[in-house]
């Protein structure tokens, strides 16, 4: 496959490039020079600045190059006299359109528009300016919108439909009275704004801006941003982080970074600047029935010296770990190592470690079926499927990079979003082809699902069979009495997931207890349905479950030892369960690492607490099985990261003298 | 895949507030003429103005969710035009002709006075829903300036005084 390529002009000099390509495209892989404010590499031209205007020969008038396909034989200039002078007029017109005040803007020293008019040494403006009185909206706990600043670029307004696809901006009104506007013209933080803040990173001036780090620092100080990886979910978005002393001002997406490329969410973008209070947080060993602060060194030792007593007594078996999918690999490799080699211990399990045993399970059924085994698709190849299918969950709330993923799609048409859930999420909300089948009877509709293909021809007995209980015939005339679905509605699923055509994409939200029930079975469906592998995407719980799995810390089945000792490594983890608490009654002796769980207050024997993550590095393997590795912001003396405070365990473990 | 018509009345439940549902079958009627498609909006814009007197926040909500356009861009194609008003419109309308003959004759002058004696600017309605001025860029009448139009019927070579004693002829 070559492309097609054309030959052109720019400046004189001649030039050839792939058709399709703009004027602004070529020029910018040329290295020659061109201001915009409109455009934005990932985002549809709309050549609405006009600043990118060049001369193009045989046209009467100026084209815009952001805009403007290059054709055989053009000849482009980008830089005569008249142009120069032509974009001194529109940046002037610009500045006397709105309330431009660069001294008394956040933004000043970042901003586009005031770094064009230092460029083009424009010292006055040569109109009237108009003051208009414009609105300034603060109403949003933490995106500004002041739009005496806007230059309605509409950068905002694409990112928020085509990449986001929320659409939740829009632009209201005509001419120069124009303004930005959410939904119905209702203040932004009482709109339908998922509140991911890309509008606010993207706006080439202070009109969108970060109220968080808004005049905490100059403008230097931001320039120092260090690229990390998000520790909210497993989707391991690339993001930078702006940070001054152990402050963190703010996180910006990173649009090099593949798996993200610069989307980020509330959680990433504004939820962590709030889970980094340095913790004055000190280790705590009980004794004699009362908490007391203790140095690390003494809290390890005191934590080495009871496992090493329960072990002597009742044998290394007695010892075991759980760990919460938070923690970096290598963490979790080194307390692999210490609890099942050093000392012996029976066990280590992940808490949810059930999420990745389920999906294995499935995946050795499918194999053993001889179907072809499901991948897990990147962003990317999720953007060319045809066919979304939201399986319980709500992946905008939990994993909202790739739930943006589905809302783009069905808000740019690009495919059929099915949302399968009992609640009208937000993802249902927005696609509008939603199922939502009672409560628990998401087996039903699977078997419903399977009684259609199997009639229409598409599925073979066995197969049907293979899918629990589809031998006695269900009633798909009272489907919508059982189920709460019209029988057409599935119909018309069936028909498209098993059309040809179809690239279907299926995120399964395993966290769910009844979805994983029914995992098996819906992985199998999806795999008949599929022409080659199907893509499944699973939502899983934590950062970092995949990479508890490669450091052999999810144990192959859920067996509940009875423990004398244990080691709980539960680092930002609140999901602690009355009966999983109920398995450690027996413990003698217990080492709570993480949080200061109130829940586990009374059981435990040593508190070791965790750094915040901005303080932890090492590698995370993301939902796709991509390994990142993820470098500390911060550093601190006064305190171990996960890793350092297993080594060190295991140090006075082993420096333990024998008796 | 098209929704069918009937799941129209999951979606218009009691949110609709003031909208009767005979009107709402209407608006749904014309959005399935036009398969939903999203170019079809000004069309459904139209006819629910035209049903309902203004564009009221819960009739665009109907359309949006059933047209599958964001309330956003739907907002932004009601402000564009001078056509659509999202407020009650009164119940009787007077258009001052604004356009250069008209100007030159004095349709200034009858906006200010309506403004003093109303108390609304071109564009607003009264509180008592009685009157709406609205001005227009030049309806074609220019010989007979300055042009008048009220209830749809265009009054000649009015004055201030004119204009205020033909409204205050109508309830």
């Amino acid at each position: 496959m070559s492309l097609e390529m054309v030959t052109l002009t720019i400046n004189d000099e001649e030039v050839r490039a792939p058709r399709g390509s703009t004027i602004l495209e070529v020029c910018r892989q040329k290295g020659i020079e061109l201001p915009t404010l409109c455009h934005f590499d990932c985002l549809t031209p709309v050549g609405a600045c006009r600043l990118c205007t060049v001369e193009v020969e045989g046209s009467r008038r100026n084209m815009s190059a952001c805009t403007t396909p290059i054709a055989e034989g053009m000849k482009v200039r980008t830089n005569t006299p008249a142009l120069r002078e032509e974009r001194r007029q529109i940046l002037e017109m610009l500045f006397a359109e709105r309330n431009h005040f660069c001294p008394v803007c956040p933004m000043s020293g970042q901003c586009e528009l005031q770094a064009l008019a230092y460029q083009h040494e424009i010292a006055s403006v040569r109109y009237h300016y108009a003051f208009p009185k414009v609105p300034v909206d603060m109403s949003h706990p933490d995106i500004g919108l002041d739009q005496n600043r806007c230059i309605l670029c509409t950068r905002c307004v694409r990112v928020c439909s085509e990449l986001v696809g929320a659409q939740t901006l829009g632009v209201v009104h005509r001419g120069m009275h124009s303004l930005i506007a959410a939904d119905l013209g209702v203040p932004l933080g009482e709109s339908s704004c998922l509140s991911d803040g890309n509008c606010m990173q993207i706006c080439p001036t202070g009109s969108l801006f970060d109220k968080r780090s808004a005049y905490r620092v100059r403008p230097e100080a931001l320039r120092n941003a260090k690229p990390t990886i998000c520790p909210e979910c497993s989707v391991g978005c690339g993001f930078l982080v702006h940070s001054a002393g152990h402050i963190l001002l703010r996180i910006d997406g990173d649009f090099d970074h593949p798996v993200n490329r610069g989307l980020l969410c509330k959680k990433g973008r504004f939820d962590l600047l709030d889970r980094n209070t340095l913790p004055n947080r000190v280790p705590q060993v009980r004794r004699n029935g009362r908490w007391e602060e203790a140095s690390w060194e003494e809290a390890v030792a005191e934590a080495a010296r009871g496992v090493r007593r329960v072990a002597e007594r009742y044998g290394p078996e007695a010892f075991g770990a759980w760990v919460a999918p938070t923690m970096t690999t290598e963490a979790f490799r080194q307390l692999h190592h210490f609890v099942r080699e050093v000392v012996g211990g029976s066990f280590v399990d992940t808490l949810r470690g059930e999420e990745w045993r389920s999906w294995r399970r499935s995946l050795e059924r499918l194999e053993a079926m001889g179907l072809p085994v499901p991948r897990i698709p990147t962003i990317p190849e999720i953007d060319t499927a045809t066919v979304h299918v939201i399986v319980g969950g709500d992946p905008v709330i939990s994993h909202p990079v790739l739930g943006m993923a589905s809302l783009r799609a069905a808000a740019n048409r690009k495919a059929t979003v099915f949302v399968i859930h009992p609640d009208r999420t937000t993802l249902a909300r927005a696609t509008g082809e939603s199922l939502f089948p009672y409560d628990g009877e998401e087996r039903t509709l699977l078997r419903a699902a399977v009684q259609i293909a199997l009639r229409a021809g598409k599925m073979t007995e066995e197969l049907a069979e293979a899918i629990d209980g589809v031998t006695e015939k269900l009633d798909l005339e009272t489907l919508e009495d059982t189920v709460g679905v019209p029988v057409e509605q599935v119909i018309g699923m069936v028909n498209l997931l098993f059309a040809p055509e179809t690239q279907a994409v299926w995120f399964l939200n395993l966290t769910d207890d009844h979805i994983r029930s029914l995992l098996p079975d819906l992985m199998l469906f999806a795999a008949v349905a599929s022409e080659g592998p199907a893509w499944i995407v699973p939502l899983t719980s934590g950062n970092n479950l995949l990479g508890a799995v490669e450091a052999g810390c999810v144990a192959d089945s859920m067996a509940a030892p009875r423990l004398r000792a244990a080691l709980l490594s539960l680092p930002e983890w609140r999901g602690i369960t009355p009966q999983w608490l109920e398995g450690l009654r027996e413990t003698e002796f217990l080492v709570l690492h993480g949080e200061d769980l109130p829940a586990l207050r009374n059981l435990a024997d040593v508190w070791l607490p965790a750094l915040p993550w901005a303080y932890q590095g090492g590698t995370r393997t993301n939902y796709s099985g991509r390994a990142q590795y993820a470098a500390p912001i911060l550093f601190t003396e006064k305190a171990w990261t996960d890793e350092e405070i297993f080594r060190r365990l295991e140090a006075a473990y082993l420096a333990e003298p024998d008796r | 895949m098209s929704i069918p018509v009937q799941a129209s009345q999951a979606v218009a439940t009691s949110s609709m507030g003031a909208i009767s549902p005979e009107v709402l079958e209407e608006i749904e009627r014309v959005m399935a003429a036009y398969h939903y498609r999203p170019d079809a909006l000004i069309q459904v814009l139209h006819r629910t103005q035209s049903l309902l007197g203004y564009l009221p926040k819960e009739a665009l909500a109907y359309i949006g969710e059933r047209m599958k356009l964001p309330l956003s861009h739907i907002y932004g194609v009601v402000t564009f035009y001078h056509f659509f008003s999202t407020v009650p419109k009164g119940r009787h309308e007077c258009v001052v002709c604004m356009g250069t003959a008209c100007y030159v004759k004095g349709a200034e002058r009858i906006v200010d006075r309506l403004e003093q004696h109303l108390g609304i600017k071109p564009g607003q309605t009264t509180p008592d829903l009685r009157y709406t001025v609205q001005v227009a860029r030049c309806i074609g009448a220019c010989s007979l300036a300055p042009a008048v139009i009220i209830d749809g019927k265009v009054h000649s070579q009015m004055t201030p005084a004119a204009v205020l004693r033909e409204l205050r002829r109508l309830k």
